[in-house]
């Protein structure tokens, strides 16, 4: 689950899409007759008939169907986490927390303010879903006083940094609406109060 | 011994969980037969509706999704495109096709997407407790319109094959019932024909089979049949409304 904004949502440039799997490859997965596929049927004992749903009836059989998808979403949690930090270091004072267009102005409010000799790093998770909560608590570094947390709403992810966070340091928030971005100057003027 | 009836090599022999009375399992039936006539129980997969008939993937016997509420036909577009050598069919209720699903059966037999649909219509919502559905008929009670239907307040019954008739791509459209022997004839050949231009690839078919639900209706099931033939036919015109096939546009 992808974290996105009305403006990347906007944005658009050419893409091509170029086949996952060849003929081939689709081909021989669908003759090893895997119990999650739809695929051709077979005579005799190799016949199948695969049930792809999510419904039983009975609890005890739908309760190992169940733990079997959590399973998977474990694994999900452990391999697909996706995010990307920006000036980490020992040094940070403040930490940041930001995704998507906010993210971006808070890039250049930190390289002003590194600028200047101070030091911030920022967290910017790409993914909602699994969610990086690791990355951000392993990102409080020794001298964080704060993590700063700044979105284009008013407040969708701040409940999962802090979560992230875990009563560490304090989290802060700050948010604009209606479509309005603040500029890397709103962002500077913020973090600078913080020192 | 000679064999003069026996269960398709399509169906499972899962009991079916349909009340007693309900066509569904005629319907179901049906379609198990066509496939197994046309050769196609290697080749054919279906997707289960939400409602009365979801445990449709326990009775066919061959590879079946359960699609969420009224997305049958954007998962079989989905199979039919990742597995263009296969062959497949969704099976709906009107409470999934006419109402949440009613864009996805409108986009797919737009795009002519080549599947079979079977659209049961028992002017009802079976499994949850016999609300209106889109397709109950003006002055029709049933728990969430227990005065009857009010066209003027709720609008009138959607009529599908006439709503899809007018889109350009679909090549076979049919509404049949299950009401009379006689009838269920008729639809059987229907269905066979759904599955035969499903074999060839002609394009999107589409079989509406009227219905009953004596259990929603309040009718055993000789009652329900009488009265669905007095109250839905003169509205749901019998008949085939496309047939590319032969020549009926």
């Amino acid at each position: 689950m992808i974290l996105a904004d009305g403006m990347l949502g906007q944005m658009m440039e050419p893409v091509e899409f170029k086949p996952a799997k060849t003929q081939e490859e689709l081909d021989a997965l669908a003759n090893q007759h895997l119990s999650w596929c739809i695929c051709p049927n077979a005579d005799g004992d190799a016949k199948h008939h695969h049930e792809i749903n999510s419904l039983e009836l009975d609890p005890e059989i739908l309760e190992k169907k169940v733990s079997k998808l959590y399973e998977k979403y474990a694994e999900v949690e452990k391999n697909e986490v996706r995010y990307e930090t920006y000036n980490l270091s020992d040094d940070n004072e403040i930490l940041c927390v930001a995704w998507g267009t906010a993210a971006r102005v808070v890039k250049s409010a930190i390289n002003e303010l590194v600028a200047q000799g101070k030091s911030i790093g920022l967290v910017r998770p790409i993914t909602c879903w699994p969610y990086p909560y690791e990355a951000i608590a392993s990102a409080i570094g020794p001298k964080v006083k704060k993590v700063y947390v700044f979105e284009l709403n008013s407040g969708q992810m701040v409940e999962d940094v802090m979560i992230a966070v875990n009563g560490k340091v304090p989290v802060d928030f700050w948010g604009k609406l209606g479509g309005i971005v603040f500029t890397p100057a709103d962002i500077q003027a913020k973090l600078e109060a913080c020192f | 011994m000679q064999v003069i009836a026996k269960r398709p090599e399509t169906l499972t022999a899962e009991p079916f969980t349909y009340c007693p009375g309900c066509t569904h399992g005629i319907a179901t039936r049906l379609i198990a037969e066509a496939i197994e006539e046309q050769g196609l129980i290697n080749l054919m997969a279906g997707v289960a509706p939400v409602g009365c008939a979801v445990f449709a993937y326990k009775f066919f016997n061959f590879d079946m999704a359960e699609a969420a509420h009224g997305r049958a036909p954007a998962v079989a577009t989905g199979m039919k495109r990742g597995r263009p050598n296969m062959h497949i069919f969704t099976y709906q209720g009107d409470g999934d096709l006419a109402a949440i699903g009613t864009a996805e059966i409108v986009h797919a037999a737009n795009r002519g997407e080549h599947i079979s649909v079977f659209f049961i219509n028992n002017a009802i919502y079976g499994m949850t407790g016999g609300q209106m559905a889109p397709t109950t008929l003006a002055g029709m009670k049933t728990t969430t319109s227990p005065y009857g239907r009010n066209p003027e307040d709720i609008g009138y019954p959607i009529r599908m094959c006439e709503l899809l008739s007018s889109l350009v791509a679909p090549y076979y459209i049919e509404r049949v019932s299950l009401l009379s022997p006689g009838d269920i004839l008729r639809a059987k050949k229907a269905v066979n024909k759904a599955i035969q231009y499903n074999k060839e690839e002609k394009g999107f078919t589409f079989v509406e089979l009227i219905s009953t639900c004596p259990t929603n209706w309040g009718f055993d099931p000789d009652k329900a049949r009488e009265w669905a033939k007095e109250n839905m036919l003169p509205y749901y015109k019998l008949g085939v409304y496309r047939d590319k096939g032969e020549g009926v546009e």
